[in-house]
């Protein structure tokens, strides 16, 4: 009989890659990389708990998202991450409108977005819904089940997943004990 | 303890395991069951888990709902067993829109999950077990979790792989 052993903490396997939508320097001393899914409430907690430590560690992070849709769960879950892709260089002003009104999401809302953004709203719909732009989010999805991803959202850092709480203290706690800044989690905001 | 104690325990223990998997037979809806050996010919995937709509189980079986046509790939049939009813089961995979059988190891209690040698008995429920049992009902594969961790789906996939190429 195979035995297959299960690693504790697994490895992105996956390496951050020019294909990846991505916020700050590429060599940044400390990676870190999410999947997720707009729809996932906790997806849109940490949404803020993100913003706050791509705030403090400006110029020394690279931020990865990439997408892990739970579909049968959340029936948006895989337009809004399709609508997101098929932005484009527009990935990240796509990205906050998505996660900026997480009880409005339905397809009409999504193409409001798109108008807002400046696309033409049949084009950008015609995107969305193309194979090619499903693909981009079923690959994300492979290349998180074979990284260990095993809820939304799965953090990994410095290549690593986080198995800690998904809470703000956790998420700096963690960053500082594997990139050895040597900062002081800033305190929460009031 | 800590968890990689446990973790350190529960590798000795899996490697010590090489055995044809047990038979059975469990209700899979309230008018319905499932016989392991009736689906020889195809891979299975047993997941043994604690409960139905507890944090942990419901993470990890939307995700295998989610990853499905992944298991489909490699011909592998996925059931989930708990020690809840079928009437429970039925409620929990409404609930999650679940598209794989939930097998209720309700009565006698554990029985099954005792076969496998994964229930906890001080709990009274299912350790979160997975098991890769080959087109011949041979395992070739086990694994037991931290009771609290979501083992996710790279372990099973990775068994699969090594059993069949998967198809396109």
């Amino acid at each position: 009989m195979r035995i297959h052993e299960q690693p504790e903490r697994p490895a992105l396997k996956v390496p951050p890659s020019p294909e990846d939508h991505s916020l700050g320097p590429a060599d940044a001393p400390i990676q870190l990389v999410e999947y997720g899914d707009y729809q996932c409430v906790h997806c849109i907690a940490m949404h803020k708990v993100v913003k706050e430590v791509l705030a403090h560690y400006a110029g020394r992070i690279r931020f990865i998202w990439r997408h892990f849709p739970l579909s049968k769960m959340h029936p948006m879950a895989r337009p809004t991450a399709q609508a997101a892709e098929a932005a484009g260089d527009k990935f990240w002003d796509m990205h906050e409108l998505l996660f900026s009104q997480p009880k409005n999401l339905n397809r009409e809302q999504i193409l409001e977005y798109a108008r807002q953004l400046g696309f033409n709203v049949d084009t950008f719909s015609a995107a969305m819904d193309s194979e090619a732009i499903y693909a981009q989010v079923r690959a994300n999805m492979a290349g998180g089940i074979r990284s260990g991803v095993n809820t939304t959202p799965t953090f990994y850092i410095q290549g690593l997943r986080h198995d800690g709480d998904l809470n703000r203290t956790s998420l700096f706690s963690a960053i500082e004990a594997a990139a050895g800044t040597g900062d002081n989690p800033p305190n929460a905001p009031a | 303890m800590s968890r990689q104690d446990i973790c350190t325990r529960r590798e000795v223990q899996l490697a010590s395991v090489s055995y044809r998997a047990p038979d059975f037979t469990l209700p899979a809806a309230p008018d319905e069951s499932w016989t392991l050996s009736k689906t020889n010919g195809r891979p299975r995937v047993l997941v043994f888990y604690p409960a139905d709509f507890s944090p942990v189980c419901g993470d990890q079986l939307a995700l295998y709902n989610e990853i499905l046509e992944e298991f489909t790939r490699h011909n592998a049939l996925l059931v989930g067993i708990s020690v809840d009813g079928p009437w429970c089961h039925k409620a929990y995979a409404d609930f999650r829109n679940l598209e794989f059988p939930l097998l209720a190891d309700n009565h006698p209690k554990g029985k099954v999950s005792q076969l496998y040698g994964v229930y906890r008995e001080p709990d009274g429920v299912s350790e979160r077990a997975i098991f890769v049992i080959d087109a011949e009902g041979i395992i070739r594969w086990k694994y037991i979790s931290p009771i609290e961790v979501n083992p996710g789906a790279e372990g099973i996939l990775a068994a699969l792989e090594s059993l069949a190429p998967a198809t396109a």
